[in-house]
């Protein structure tokens, strides 16, 4: 016997009301840009309102809202893994911040040298 | 000849719970995230070790981004609701939302190209300086992942005329989808990232 796919009824009005929110926080994304605000503080308020997006597509469009277990540990391991990929190369760039690490080689034009004598010098 | 599928190909299998085709994608956008990752690390880094750095808005057009942003989220919407609609089993539902979802992923990458062509026009490639050479590859890769999207649902809306009532079909469908939600929630890193701040 072969088999066939069955109907399952599913929900749209969570997916609407989450369309609504996404859009007015893509608005609010852009309004506190125009914020003068210092450039950390817009930085931080710009992702957080970033990841609260993503969190609402994450939640309710992949349905991670009521997802198995091993794909939360699959997750949160990819999380861990992006921290560590974060923080070491960050903090080692603030570490360093303003810190040349080498000095800069200016090349100019000099006199080119005499020519070296053909035969080494003869020993007393 | 027998067409029934193999059991975890459709139905969760023993040990994850998961048919292959779910616990597949979800490796696959495992291994996505931390690509994107590598990259937003470097433009991070590059940022904070540049003595100067242009605000998005000065340089690139902001309405085109939000605009494609709208269009991003709302083709999220329709490919949840053609998954909706092919676990309804509504042929037509499905068809008509997966054609919008393709429309819109056109209008993306028509916009997305508007704005490339202005910045070549313009003289700004990538070799102009760390902020386009940022900007040009974390929106080109993103628009060569919106392109794979564009393959991979066409593929589906094809496959539904012949394959709709095959017990792999709403599997499949649910895979699209969520690689498309993962296509639509980079970009929502991209545009505050490289346009807003």
């Amino acid at each position: 016997m072969s088999q066939t796919a069955t109907a399952q009824h599913v929900d749209v009005k969570p997916y609407l009301l989450v369309f609504g929110a996404l859009g007015i926080l893509t608005v609010a994304t852009v309004l506190v840009s125009y914020f003068d605000w210092s450039p950390w503080l817009t930085i931080f308020v710009g992702l957080a309102i970033a990841t609260v997006k993503a969190s609402l597509v994450a939640a309710f469009f992949m349905h991670l809202k009521g997802e198995r277990v091993i794909i939360y540990g699959l997750l949160g391991l990819c999380v861990v893994f992006c921290v560590v990929l974060f923080s070491i190369p960050i903090s080692d760039s603030q570490a360093n911040a303003g810190r040349m690490t080498h000095t800069p080689v200016v090349i100019q034009e000099t006199q080119a040298p005499a020519e070296a004598p053909a035969t080494p010098p003869q020993k007393p | 000849m027998s067409t029934a599928a193999a059991p975890a190909a459709v139905h969760p299998g023993e040990n994850s719970g998961l048919s292959n085709a779910k616990l597949g994608i979800w490796l696959f956008l495992a291994s996505e995230v931390m690509l994107f990752a590598t990259l937003f690390t470097s433009y991070l880094v590059l940022r904070l070790a540049a003595t100067a750095w242009p605000r998005g808005w000065e340089v690139l057009n902001v309405p085109l981004g939000v605009v494609n942003t709208f269009v991003l989220i709302t083709s999220s919407v329709t490919i949840v609701l053609a998954y909706a609609k092919c676990m309804a089993r509504d042929k037509a539902g499905f068809r008509r939302y997966m054609t919008i979802t393709l429309l819109l992923s056109l209008v993306f990458l028509g916009i997305k190209s508007v704005e490339w062509g202005s910045k070549f026009h313009h003289d700004h490639y990538p070799s102009t300086n760390i902020f386009f050479s940022v900007y040009f590859v974390l929106t080109g890769l993103h628009a060569l992942h919106v392109i794979g999207g564009i393959i991979l649902n066409t593929t589906l809306l094809v496959m539904s005329e012949k394959h709709w009532d095959s017990p792999l079909f709403p599997g499949r469908v649910e895979a699209a989808g969520l690689y498309w939600h993962f296509v639509d929630i980079v970009w929502i890193f991209l545009l505050p990232a490289l346009y807003l701040l």
